[in-house]
């Protein structure tokens, strides 16, 4: 949040539409989110000239009141108008808050040309039962007729909320960095702040002594001022902070804060009578403890600074001070820190203890050396004049800072050709004035100096090119389209798999759904299928998206409790996706979901989705792929399928996915999932190639056999296939029967076999050869009892 | 534009080469278009809602 009040004390705002400006300013870069402002037009100053009674009303008055154009007539019904108040009137034309517009009018018969108002009518006050109370705003008789009354209550403030992007410079973190911003927009100059100090002759040297023992403090500043009495700030501090969002506490603490956010740069007040003589900075050591201003003891570890008085913790460097010198009522002398610690160091400090704070932020971003001397001089200045402070004169300081200045060549040419636009050499040095960086040019040459304060640009004409273009307005910039030769588009790969397969199962009536691939760790122990670890994020953001998923098949579970949740019924879905394991392996996997109803009919028996209705949908789906008569079935075990009615899927003996029920204790419902790698289906396929109808009728025969449970059907198609030799053509189970015709072990299987050859039509004694050879060799082999029919 | 560091690092001479980088999100696009609010929408997949673009484009 800033406030262009603030500002305006460093940049000239006179006559500036602040709503223009926003946009100006959020075109060039930063975005102005809101403007907030409590401006309201036709309101002046004016002084009550004469008071009389109303003829029909008991408590309304007749004001004659001076706004300096004139000397107007307005009806008021609050007790407090007297002769010579300065009070505030909105003239006809103002619309205060719930677009209450002031007319001329009459009230109960007289005239009343304007209101004379409360602070809580121009919604600058809540409106309570005191502040009703206390009648019409009494403004201080210094108040000049027809001014602004807002501007002379310091109300008149407009703010900018600010969205700051992560990785900006840290100019909108500071007052005076956004009066830079909005002086390159405006092409106007920045003035900084006067701190004319009067030091006494006492040297701070005589009572303290630095040392800094780590190489995460580059600068350390200190100042010393003593005899300060704590007590109310200023108005004005109190208004400024309260718009920055910070609470005013007291003179000194709100100094620091105020001057945090006119510099950006944070600064620490100690208790120099509790800190004693040493200040010595250094990192902490593991288990190190500090009792914080907040009151909570906190554990340190090596890796955080601290701030000590020669032995014992006294702060945590950047982030926060300790209680044990710390600034209270009865404090008469000030040690100021103003310091440059390691931004990596606070930022990991910061968000370890939990202790982000306005500080911590500004520290994390970086600091320029020249506003950490400028700031430690203006909180000085201020505590003089404000808290009667006595400033000692000279300062302690370990500076080893690297001060080169950042130095970049370049010709107004190679700006162009980045930015695609054409600025004179003349027009380029209206820029950089703009943007306050200082150059010398010589026959086409710039030789720019880029100013401190702007951490964030390096040496390089391409930084310069875009702070121009900025400038400039990208919004300005004429779009093209690139000339070039073009490939013709297509899709490469796995891509044209992946949607060819895609396409099969949305034929096949599944719809398509996309899941996260970050899971919750509870997830990712389920369905785990193949030997595969799970890479854990290190700093997930939640945790239900802190593993990297190995398996798509919980993340569709999820999607059906979403639905069932809503009461859908029939969750028939699949989703294609990449997996990734621990290894950084990626396998893209095809994961289909059913449950409910395939196909519903509103009153004649629908098709429910079964165990064996997926298997036809995977079995389609290979078969469209090309590996008719390639894959075979094991049995699976998983604590996440169903044990009775799930199996491993392999094509050419080789494992490439699950299907199955899941298993009731994973979930109660009948919900079927099936699981494949894609990247095991890159197999050579056959060419498609054409095949004759048989030319010579078929001839069909039925058998039953009687088998053991264990036993799977492929392991007897295997024998019938072998028996029957080239006449056979078709091998289709019709029927597979449990109960009292067969033993409690076994079951029979009913296959419908087709006999056929291409070049004659068979004689019943060709079938019978072969048919008998696969009675023989399955009642044999397998074993198996045939069954009577 | 990426960063002449960037390229520097990546091992080409950025007094040779420049680049550019774009992007959006699909889902983006595909919320601009048809009038979708929230982005999880498409992860949360409510089959009520899927079922309606079960159609072809307008033209």
């Amino acid at each position: 949040m800033i406030s262009m009040n603030w500002v305006s004390d460093y940049v000239d705002l006179t006559d500036e539409d602040l709503k223009e400006l926003a946009v100006k300013i959020t075109k060039s870069g930063v975005n102005v989110e809101k403007v907030i402002t409590n401006k309201i037009d036709n309101l002046v100053i004016g002084e009550i000239k004469k008071v009389t009674k109303h003829p029909d009303s008991d408590h309304l008055n007749i004001c004659m009141v001076d706004i300096g154009s004139e000397v107007t007539q307005i009806v008021c019904g609050a007790a407090n108008v007297r002769v010579g108040l300065k009070v505030i009137v909105a003239i006809p034309g103002a619309v205060l808050p719930g677009n209450f517009e002031i007319k001329k009018g009459k009230i109960r018969g007289q005239e009343s040309n304007g209101m004379i108002c409360a602070l809580f009518e121009l919604g600058l006050e809540e409106k309570t039962i005191d502040t009703y109370a206390k009648g019409i705003t009494e403004l201080e008789s210094s108040a000049t007729v027809g001014e602004d009354p807002l501007k002379f209550l310091g109300l008149d403030d407009t703010l900018y909320e600010l969205d700051i992007h992560k990785h900006r410079n840290n100019d909108c973190f500071y007052h005076i960095g956004f009066a830079y911003i909005v002086a390159s927009v405006l092409s106007k100059k920045v003035t900084l702040p006067k701190s004319p100090l009067t030091e006494i002759e006492d040297d701070i040297n005589n009572y303290l002594k630095l040392s800094v023992e780590t190489e995460n403090c580059p600068y350390y500043l200190a100042k010393m001022v003593k005899n300060v009495k704590i007590g109310e700030s200023p108005d004005f501090i109190k208004k400024r902070l309260v718009s920055a969002g910070m609470r005013p506490i007291n003179n000194v603490v709100d100094i620091s804060n105020y001057v945090m956010l006119e510099f950006g740069q944070p600064l620490h007040f100690f208790d120099k009578d509790k800190l004693g003589d040493n200040v010595l900075v250094r990192m902490a050591s593991d288990g190190e403890e500090i009792t914080t201003l907040d009151g909570q003891e906190r554990v340190l570890t090596a890796k955080d600074i601290v701030i000590t008085d020669g032995n014992n913790p006294v702060a945590i460097a950047g982030v926060m001070g300790g209680e044990n010198t710390e600034v209270d009522e009865n404090t008469t002398n000030i040690l100021i820190e103003s310091a440059i610690f390691n931004s990596y160091s606070i930022r990991n400090t910061a968000g370890k203890l939990n202790l982000r704070s306005e500080a911590s932020i500004r520290y994390g971003k970086g600091l320029n050396y020249e506003y950490t001397n400028m700031a430690i001089e203006r909180a000085c200045y201020l505590l003089e004049k404000y808290a009667s402070g006595k400033v000692l004169s000279g300062i302690v300081k370990h500076d080893k800072v690297d001060k080169t200045k950042k130095v970049v060549n370049f010709k107004a040419d190679e700006v162009n050709k980045l930015l695609g636009i054409k600025i004179s050499d003349e027009d380029m040095k209206v820029e950089l004035e703009r943007l306050g960086f200082e150059y010398e040019y010589n026959d086409g040459n710039f030789n720019c100096t880029i100013p401190n304060r702007r951490l964030d640009i390096d040496p390089r004409v391409a930084d310069i090119a875009e702070e121009i273009g900025k400038l400039y307005g990208y919004h300005n910039l004429v779009s093209t389209l690139p000339k070039g030769e073009t490939k013709r588009g297509m899709y490469v790969g796995d891509v044209k798999v992946r949607k060819s397969i895609s396409k099969r199962l949305r034929t096949l009536g599944l719809n398509e759904v996309k899941t996260y691939t970050l899971v919750s760790e509870e997830m990712s122990k389920q369905f785990k299928y193949e030997d595969k670890e799970n890479k854990y994020l290190p700093n997930p953001m939640s945790s239900d998206k802190a593993v990297i998923r190995t398996t798509i098949l919980p993340s569709l579970v999820n999607t059906y409790l979403y639905n069932k949740k809503r009461h859908v019924k029939d969750i028939n879905i699949y989703e294609i996706a990449k997996t990734y394991d621990v290894n950084y392996e990626e396998d893209t996997k095809i994961a289909i979901l059913m449950s409910g109803n395939y196909i519903t009919n509103s009153f004649q028996g629908s098709t429910k989705v079964d165990f064996y209705l997926l298997k036809g949908i995977v079995e389609s789906t290979l078969d469209y792929l090309g590996f008719k008569n390639r894959y075979s079935y094991e049995v699976l075990e998983n604590e996440n399928f169903h044990p009775g009615m799930s199996a491993k899927i392999l094509i050419d003996r080789e494992e490439v996915g699950v299907f199955g029920r899941i298993h009731p204790s994973t979930s109660k419902d009948e919900i079927y999932l099936c699981e494949i790698s894609m990247s095991k289906l890159n197999k050579n396929v056959k060419a498609l190639k054409f095949k004759e109808a048989p030319k010579y009728p078929e001839i069909t025969k039925d058998v039953a056999f009687i088998v053991n449970k264990d036993i799977t059907s492929s392991e007897v198609e295997m024998v019938i296939k072998k028996a029957g030799g080239r006449l056979l053509n078709n091998i289709s189970v019709f029927d597979v029967y449990t109960g009292e015709k067969v033993a409690d072990d076994e079951k029979q299987i009913a296959y419908s076999l087709t006999f056929n050859a291409p070049d004659r039509t068979l004689t019943e004694e060709e079938v019978m050869e072969s048919f008998n050879n696969i009675i023989k060799k399955v009642t044999e082999t397998v074993p198996a009892t045939l069954r009577d029919n | 534009m990426v960063n002449p560091k960037v390229l520097e690092n990546c091992g080409y001479d950025p007094k040779e080469w420049t680049g550019f980088a774009f992007g959006f999100g699909a889902e983006r696009l595909a919320m601009l278009k048809y009038g979708i609010n929230d982005i999880r929408t498409f992860y949360n997949t409510d089959l009520r809602e899927l079922k309606n673009f079960d159609r072809k484009e307008g033209e």
